[in-house]
């Protein structure tokens, strides 16, 4: 259903790194340096050829290997070309962290897109959440699903599936 | 209720009682507790801060009943994950199994029989009949018209009793199998869905006089929790309620999956998207569902027994994976649930265990947008549009 004309695509977003993989599913699958992320969403957002109004969500995997280990999902949705496409952005240079280190001291850092599509609000907090990544410009960066109180980033592989540690009690805080 | 804002002039109420601004926490109970907060049923609470009784503004807090399901699944085996997907709704948790097992199939590259397309269809479709039933027995709850409350529940009870009997199961029965489904319907089923089928319309239409023509529900719903297209679609709402504002997007319709393809129905849409339109909506997706279950029905009677799973390795029912390898690769599917758009990401690199899954979950995306919805409503329009929105606990808090 890609209604994307895909050399016009990449000839136009050649400058930011664009790279196009056809996945064969239903929506067109792009990657790219999480740097350069958000301002190809703003392009592919507001370009009449693309005209990407909604975000349909927004999530992460932990790639596990050194370099780029973290990457950004962003799916896209266009009503008007009803077409949808898959935006992977690399987060590089983000070091593996020890599973209980405070989220604080976490190293990726990206671009936030909450301005862009109010639904990326919490949506970035769950990756926040849960991978530890922090978004600049984020209008309320807290846990979402997690208590506050939890230690760690539990979808990041090297977090352990059974931990016990139980969260302190309302009067210990 | 105190009467309008407009009888204490431009100042606020709790400024002319002499009160500060009060917060209210509604919520949260018990899942199993369906009457305390039937609307929600669940783990979602919301705190409210009040001015008399408008809402000027709303917080609402999820995550209490995470189970982590994700980080299990990328943990174990793709299999893992099917107990704890058919919890992400009551009986739409089998749409959400749908999706998931089409994204995995997808991975695999296995072609579904076509028993097994069907099947999965028809079922799809009395899930939602139950989930839309439940719903507007919560809406009448929650609005207090008992009667109404009664008359959907009773069409709810009806609609899992058919789901539990084709199934061959009870609910959250894990019914749907990796390639196909676990049993064919009961022989019994075609007289059953007859008598069913004729007594759901009639507590339709029931419903429709006793709801709809009240002037009660008519006074509750209308103009409230009104939300514009490009406010729905910026705040990723979707289903019934995107549709209610005049949006006619159906992923049944605009990207058939299953057997919808081949199905003949309308998408229904409203205009003003508050909760009446909501309500319509829902009510007229009920008949268009009970429409695709005849058809569903009649071409499975006409396709006679046969196989419906495909057998990877092993028999089908020994394993819920059998003998299935999964390879490197990424898929994604996206189905219509009775909430709204649930689509599952799944990212594999061929070890067996799945690296990602992420389920896009439409309740999530509701319950974010909700302070969007009810900034300036009243306190009393807090569940009924809660309700209507069909706010899922599990899947906000997965």
């Amino acid at each position: 259903m890609s209604g994307l004309d895909l050399e016009s695509l990449r000839t136009r977003h050649r400058d930011l790194g664009l790279e196009i993989v056809e996945s064969g599913g239903s929506e067109l699958r792009v990657s790219i340096s999480s740097v350069h992320a958000r301002t190809l969403l703003v392009r592919l957002r507001d370009e009449n050829e693309t005209a990407m109004k909604r975000l349909v969500d927004l999530t992460a995997i932990d790639r596990g290997g050194e370099q780029a280990r973290f990457e950004l999902v962003y799916r896209l949705q266009s009503i008007e070309r009803d077409c949808g496409l898959r935006l992977h952005a690399r987060v590089e240079g983000a070091q593996a962290e020890p599973a209980d280190a405070a989220p604080s001291d976490s190293v990726p850092l990206v671009d936030s897109v909450t301005s862009l599509w109010p639904a990326a609000n919490w949506l970035e907090r769950e990756v926040f959440d849960l991978f530890g990544i922090r978004f600049k410009g984020h209008p309320d960066l807290r846990r979402i699903l997690l208590d506050e109180a939890f230690e760690g980033a539990p979808l990041r592989r090297d977090h352990p599936l059974r931990l016990e540690r139980p969260l302190p009690s309302e009067g210990d805080r | 209720m105190i009467g309008d804002a407009k009888l204490v002039g431009a100042e606020s109420l709790s400024d002319s009682l002499g009160f500060p601004e009060t917060v209210v926490e509604v919520g949260m109970t018990h899942p199993g507790v369906r009457h305390a907060m039937t609307a929600v049923g669940g783990t979602t609470s919301f705190l409210v801060q009040l001015d008399g009784d408008r809402i000027t503004d709303l917080e609402v807090e999820i995550g209490l009943g995470h189970r982590g399901f994700e980080k299990e699944v990328e943990s174990t085996s793709f299999d893992h994950a099917l107990p704890y997907v058919s919890r992400l709704g009551h009986a739409g948790g089998v749409i959400a199994e749908t999706a998931y097992c089409l994204a995995v199939e997808a991975l695999i590259g296995v072609a579904l029989p076509d028993r097994a397309i069907w099947l999965r269809t028809l079922v799809n479709e009395i899930a939602r009949v139950t989930d839309h039933f439940a719903r507007l027995g919560a809406v009448m709850s929650a609005i207090g018209l008992a009667d109404a409350e009664l008359a959907a529940q009773r069409a709810e009870l009806e609609a899992a009793r058919l789901l539990a009997f084709a199934v061959g199961r009870g609910p959250l029965a894990g019914w749907l199998r990796i390639g196909g489904v676990a049993s064919a319907l009961p022989e019994e089923f075609p007289e059953q869905w007859i008598a069913a089928r004729v007594r759901l319309l009639e507590m339709l239409a029931r419903f429709e006089t006793i709801a709809v023509g009240n002037p009660t529900c008519q006074r509750r719903l209308r103009d409230v929790a009104s939300m514009s297209v490009d406010d729905c679609l910026a705040w990723g709402v979707t289903g019934p309620s995107l549709r209610a504002s005049g949006c006619p997007m159906d992923i049944r319709r605009d990207r058939p999956y299953l057997a919808y393809g081949a199905l003949d129905f309308d998408v229904p849409i409203g205009e003003s998207g508050d909760d009446l339109d909501r309500m319509l909506v829902v009510l007229e997706e009920l008949r268009q569902s009970l429409g695709m279950i005849e058809q569903c029905h009649k071409l499975l009677s006409s396709l006679g027994p046969g196989v419906i799973a495909v057998e990877g390795g092993e028999t089908a029912s020994a394993s819920r994976l059998p003998g299935w390898e999964v390879p490197a690769g990424e898929s994604v599917a996206t189905v219509e649930s009775s909430t709204g758009e649930l689509a599952f990401l799944i990212v594999s690199d061929g070890t067996g265990a799945p690296r990602r899954i992420r389920c896009r979950p439409p309740s999530f995306f509701h319950a974010q947008a909700m302070p969007q919805m009810l900034r300036g409503a009243r306190l009393d329009d807090l569940l009924p549009t809660a309700a209507l929105l069909h706010l899922v606990s599990a899947e906000c808090d997965r």
